[in-house]
């Protein structure tokens, strides 16, 4: 069995879905596509740094093993999960503030479609 | 004592930012954020004289010591970037009163003096953080406010800028997530001074290079250099004019003071820049920004926009005195830095004063403005002569150190473009100033024919006092040249 694709699989996985949210944010036209690509680029990154924490055959880091000193390597590494408790409230806050943007938007040019906005920035 | 004063420099702006949000009465709130900025100005203030005799000080969050827990720390450059941001923000908030009245429905002046003070507060934490997590945590805090007062224009674009900033700002700290994730794959360990103390055995390691170019092309994004610029001209053109002298001077810069704390004290030049793509890269997109930025702001019509090619201009003039390498060129970036503060805020300060009473920012409507505010348009004489680097200014301290470290370092080609660049600036800036001083013959004609009256200081006289100030300052470090080359010598101590 070849342990080392299946050792890479997630992080390939990782690098897919950001280049997906990559290419959704540069690629799509309609300002909500764009700002859900922006989710998924930021999901990704989070999917990596829950992939890092992973340890073979680990444990939960509680309890079980109380001597950090001696078992460090049964353990799965709490700390990146900690991160990303963060970074995905830095995600929902940035979600936020876009979706308020978006809605100001259309109040403002009636429509949330790139080239119309273009056009209608330059007759400005 | 001092210690804590740290961690009040943060909190203060963040508690009386979440009260604001209830308060209704826009009076209350303006003197409520002044006295806000006042306090942390006055601490940062006492953070410097303290850093003056201690170099380094450091503050741990709930009393966990440094690799474990999250850890501020005050060195010099530190401690006078602190003083310059709460500075700059105090400056605003005495200028800007009745722009801020004006330009701001009198309902939305509270929330925003809010997300203004969580801003300041981002910007602080990115200064003082000796953390890669907390600096993105802080990054992400001071962006989100940016976007949000940015939104806020003098026409509807504004909100378009603020949702492309939001797209451009959020990739950026997104791949400074993913960096900051690969140094932390190869050192265990997300305490800067902690990384670099086990650097030797892993600087090898593709994982650390990788991790570093993340974070650096993220940093860039931020701090709008020229091929990532796109944003940075969108969002001072339409945004209102009270922020701008801010964040115009200052946003972009807190990320470059990051970007040469992290080359010049952490990684170390050797490793970053010589033998390595990213010094050949900053050269070319330094040498690119401050030649065609500046000629593209030779076509600019409207005085911001001129402002803000200018500023990318300015901002390849710093990389390129970062990418050169050697200690006499990161005195040069910082003293560009502070030359560029100083100035760019004085003119956006004088820009958005004349929008206040012309209603315009379009040469068009500016023909003669010399008639009309004559004492403004002499200080945007002299700030626009401190940006092009005419001696007696702070600007020509920046631009002579720079061009010094060059010749040191035997970069001809490099100093070609900046005297060339230099050049083209003089001309940008003359194209303005001759509308102000000269164009009589294409005003309208009745308009000709009738007496023109000085007006600048009919409704207040607040910000000309403060950008008088500014001009001051700005002269007075100019005269003072070889004192200032010795202070930023025992800076980096």
């Amino acid at each position: 069995m070849n342990t080392t694709l299946i050792e890479y699989l997630p992080y390939i996985l990782c690098i897919a879905i950001i280049c997906t949210g990559l290419y959704g944010t540069t690629n799509s036209s309609n300002y909500l596509k764009k700002l859900v690509s922006l989710s998924i680029l930021q999901s990704g990154v989070i999917l990596f740094f829950i992939a890092i924490a992973k340890v073979k055959d680990g444990q939960i880091p509680i309890l079980a093993c109380l001597d950090f000193k001696q078992c460090p390597e049964q353990l799965i590494n709490p700390l990146p999960h900690v991160l990303m408790l963060t970074a995905i409230v830095v995600g929902v806050a940035t979600l936020a503030v876009g979706l308020a943007l978006i809605i100001r938007i259309k109040e403002e040019y009636g429509t949330i479609e790139e080239n119309t906005l273009i056009e209608a920035e330059q007759n400005d | 004592m001092i210690k804590n004063l740290i961690a009040l420099e943060i909190a203060i702006p963040i508690l009386i930012g979440a009260a604001n949000f209830i308060n209704r009465k826009r009076g209350l709130a303006y003197f409520l954020t002044l006295l806000t900025v006042t306090a942390s100005f006055v601490i940062a203030i006492m953070i410097l004289l303290h850093s003056l005799t201690t170099p380094s000080i450091s503050y741990h969050f709930g009393g966990w010591a440094p690799p474990i827990g999250i850890e501020f720390k005050i060195t010099r450059l530190n401690a006078l970037f602190l003083v310059v941001v709460s500075s700059s923000a105090l400056l605003t908030f005495l200028y800007g009163k009745q722009i801020l009245f004006r330009e701001i429905h009198k309902r939305k002046i509270s929330p925003f003096c809010s997300v203004f003070l969580i801003c300041l507060a981002g910007l602080y934490g990115i200064i003082l953080t000796n953390d890669f997590f907390n600096l993105y945590v802080f990054i992400e805090i001071a962006s989100l406010a940016t976007y949000a007062l940015i939104s806020i224009g003098i026409n509807r674009n504004a909100i378009q800028a603020a949702f492309y900033y939001l797209i451009i700002g959020t990739i950026g700290a997104t791949l400074i997530l993913i960096g900051i994730g690969y140094l932390y794959i190869a050192s265990g360990t997300l305490n800067i001074d902690d990384f670099i103390k086990n650097f030797a055995q892993i600087k090898h390691l593709k994982t650390v290079k990788l991790g570093y170019y993340l974070i650096f092309m993220g940093l860039f994004i931020k701090s709008g250099l020229f091929p990532f610029h796109s944003w940075l001209v969108k969002a001072y053109k339409n945004t209102n004019s009270f922020i701008l002298p801010f964040l115009g001077s200052i946003s972009t810069k807190v990320y470059i003071l990051i970007l040469l704390k992290l080359i010049y004290l952490s990684f170390g030049t050797e490793y970053i820049l010589h033998n390595n793509i990213l010094q050949p890269f900053l050269i070319v997109t330094g040498v690119l920004a401050i030649t065609v930025a500046s000629i593209i702001a030779l076509y600019q019509k409207d005085l911001r926009s001129m402002l803000a090619f200018s500023s990318i201009s300015q901002i390849g003039y710093i990389f390129i005195a970062i990418s050169i390498g050697t200690k006499a060129s990161m005195i040069a970036a910082i003293i560009f830095i502070l030359s560029h503060i100083i100035a760019k805020m004085a003119l956006f300060m004088v820009c958005g004063h004349i929008y206040y009473y012309k209603n315009t920012y379009n040469t068009e409507g500016l023909y003669m403005l010399f008639k009309e505010m004559p004492y403004t348009v002499v200080i945007f004489l002299i700030n626009a002569a401190s940006l092009i680097g005419i001696p007696l200014t702070f600007g020509f301290v920046g631009k002579i150190s720079l061009i010094s470290s060059l010749i040191e370092q035997k970069m001809w080609f490099v100093l070609a473009a900046v005297v060339i660049a230099s050049f083209i600036t003089f001309k940008y800036f003359w194209n303005f100033s001759e509308v102000f001083l000269f164009y009589k013959k294409y005003m309208p004609k009745e308009q000709a024919a009738t007496k023109i009256e000085v007006i600048e200081t009919k409704f207040s006289i607040a910000p000309i006092l403060v950008f008088t100030l500014l001009t001051f300052i700005n002269i007075g470090l100019g005269l003072s040249f070889n004192k200032i080359l010795l202070a930023a010598e025992k800076l980096l101590i």
